[in-house]
């Protein structure tokens, strides 16, 4: 597992908020002191590059053992097509590989799981990679409180068949209902339906609150059915962050202990599907033996997933701070 | 009970309103600005401290302590 981030920050301290009071009340509710950025000069696939070549070479893998590559990001390089094409093109990768590109935001990762297990499955194939994550480049800078939130990284995560039948509990909940909530409404077909196409743009827009709403009302009795159908006991819990008071919201709703839940927030903001593989990489001592964990995820959609799977020691996992 | 409960929930959660005297009549907007990231935190502490999950809309309806209190009291009774 590898995680690609530029190497630039920006600190909480240097940004521009209103009062003092309103600087003190972010940092203190949302949690986030620093957030690594390329302002604007890295796209997820840049990072992502890195990522997966540093993956290989310290699996010591080649490029033509890769079978299946699944991308998630919602901000690929381009519309059409998806960065897995992309990632094919740089890498060399085999024309015969497998490619897949999902359209996802906070919930990716674990969503991106399901579908490499399950494609690895009906595929029977033995290496895979899977590359997840955003740049801030998609969220819209008149908005200056959700502008504070996102940062910028990629992980790479690899894949490989063993003997080892590895049991998972898995559940997810959907609510298209509320899709408007995190959209980009400027972008796509609908928008030129009845608008001019060179207005179109694909800033993301996110209402705040209602995520909060989305939490409170579905996401934890989602969770809560979650842990009364698994039979074993989660050892740790590795959960998305988009902020630290909705964070620590979950857990105390969940009655989980805050020790089995660690975060990233502090040092990295909300890196959308990045932030559960880039949480274990910075808290690997958990995993030193097999541990039991779960996987839980939110976000665009509105949806939401969780996963309960026993993972043992990473092979390989490194971070890379990229120069912008 | 619930007014003075609510008092110091804002109060613990806006620590900056701790030199402010609240009372019922008190108007919200005079105490907290009511921005997204405020309003998420008065969402968040409600739903809490009072297991009321309530809408930024209705929310934003409410002009004092106690139209606060009464819509929470509201929500709490139709559960």
């Amino acid at each position: 597992m590898v995680a690609a981030y530029p190497i630039d920050v920006v600190n909480t301290d240097e940004l521009s908020f209103n009062t003092i009071i309103e600087r003190e009340t972010f940092k203190r509710k949302i949690g986030i002191s620093q957030r690594h950025t390329s302002n604007g000069r890295l796209t997820a696939k840049d990072l992502g590059i890195v990522a997966f070549r540093k993956l290989l070479t310290g699996l010591d893998w080649g490029v033509s053992d890769i079978d299946l590559v699944v991308s998630v990001t919602q901000s690929s390089d381009f519309a059409v097509p998806g960065n897995s094409f992309l990632y094919q093109k740089e890498l060399k990768l085999r024309e015969s590989c497998h490619l897949v590109d999902l359209n996802s935001g906070c919930t990716g990762f674990v969503q991106g799981m399901i579908t490499l297990l399950s494609q690895g499955e009906f595929l029977n194939i033995k290496k895979a990679i899977l590359i997840v994550g955003d740049t801030d480049i998609l969220s819209d800078e008149t908005r200056t409180e959700s502008n504070k939130l996102i940062g910028d990284a990629v992980c790479a995560i690899a894949f490989e068949k063993t003997d080892v039948c590895n049991e998972y509990v898995y559940k997810n909940y959907n609510l298209g209902l509320e899709y408007s909530t995190i959209i980009a409404r400027s972008s796509g077909a609908r928008y030129c339906v009845n608008n001019n196409k060179n207005s179109l743009s694909p800033v993301i827009n996110m209402d705040g609150s209602r995520v909060f709403s989305f939490i409170a009302e579905n996401v934890i009795p989602f969770l809560k059915e979650f842990e009364s159908e698994k039979e074993d006991k989660t050892e740790y819990y590795f959960i998305h962050q988009p902020n630290l008071m909705f964070h620590q919201y979950i857990i105390k709703k969940m009655n989980w202990e805050t020790e089995r839940c660690p975060t990233i927030i502090s040092e990295f903001g909300n890196v959308s599907s990045a932030t559960i593989p880039l949480t274990i990489i910075r808290h690997t001592k958990y995993i030193k033996c097999e541990r039991i964990i779960s996987l839980i995820s939110f976000g665009v959609g509105l949806s939401c997933s969780a996963l309960q799977m026993s993972m043992s020691p990473l092979d390989f996992v490194d971070e890379i701070g990229c120069l912008c | 009970m619930m007014l003075e409960k609510l008092i110091k929930l804002i109060h613990e959660e806006f620590p900056e309103t701790k030199g402010n005297y609240i009372e019922d009549n008190t108007l919200i907007q005079d105490i907290i600005p009511l921005t997204s990231l405020n309003i998420a935190i008065l969402l968040t502490s409600i739903e809490l401290e009072f297991d009321v999950v309530l809408k930024p809309v209705s929310l934003r309806t409410c002009n004092t302590i106690n139209d606060l209190c009464k819509l929470i009291s509201i929500i709490n009774n139709e559960d």
